[in-house]
């Protein structure tokens, strides 16, 4: 059975399959990741290979959570009001729409 | 579909044909198809947003208000308008590498196809609330 994928080669997988990183840039980063012990997704991250909005589409793709780009929702005040001021603040979360009893919630991973 | 207003003893099976919306394969189709889910709620099955939560629980799919979005239009207008307004499904802002589409429909996979031969990209889901946008 292969080796199970940390979170961090997954994301890279994927990176790789929306050909934004290549295999060669991976097996460098793993390189280091060895050689520094450093999280692999940091070491993507310090190194400026991908965007961040490519990171959060492959984090979300990996995660199975579809990213979202906040920037361009105006979130209606009803729905902004339905999680404490406090909790989104620490937790860095955002309430983006609702639906009944079901609240979408965008999550940024910082 | 059938399954989830079918299946869950929501509709009979005799009304769920009846309310199936016949798709227009015109390739210069200029106006929005029919949605299911409007048909459902305008027979006062059940509401929109009851609807719109089941598809969701369904489909695991986000729900975005798209009337409160700043809709990429020039996107909208790069893919074919026919597949957009056949399916009510709106191409609606680009991440990354990868498309953003509004769909009422989240398992229709002809729309699925139809998009992703031709757009090119990497598509990802959400669930919307039938417009005419």
């Amino acid at each position: 059975m292969p080796p199970v994928k940390t979170f961090g080669e997954r994301i890279a997988d994927a990176l790789v399959e929306d050909g934004l990183l290549f295999s060669k840039q991976v097996e460098e980063l793993l390189e280091l990741q060895k050689k520094e012990g450093k999280r692999l997704l940091k070491i993507i991250i310090e190194k400026a290979y991908v965007t961040d909005q490519d990171m959060t589409v492959s984090m979300g793709r990996v995660l199975n959570t579809p990213p979202i780009n906040l920037s361009r929702l105006n979130v209606q005040q009803d729905v902004a009001e339905l999680l404490p001021r406090d909790i989104c603040h620490n937790h860095k979360v955002v309430p983006v729409s609702r639906l009944e009893n079901k609240l979408f919630l965008a999550m940024a991973d910082r | 579909m059938s399954k989830i207003f079918v299946e869950g003893k929501i509709i009979t099976a005799a009304d769920f044909d009846r309310y199936w919306p016949k798709p227009d394969f015109n390739p210069h189709l200029k106006k929005p198809g029919g949605s299911f889910i409007q048909v459902v709620v305008d027979k006062a099955v059940m509401t929109v947003e009851q609807a719109l939560k089941l598809l969701s629980d369904k489909s695991r799919l986000a729900y975005l208000p798209l009337h409160n979005y700043d809709v990429d239009y020039e996107l909208t207008r790069s893919l074919p308008a026919a597949t957009c307004l056949r399916w009510l499904v709106l191409p609606f802002d680009r991440l990354s590498k990868s498309l953003m589409i509004a769909t009422a429909n989240p398992f229709n996979r002809q729309a699925l196809i139809e998009l992703e031969q031709a757009a090119k990209q990497r598509l990802l889901w959400y669930l919307r609330r039938r417009t005419t946008s």
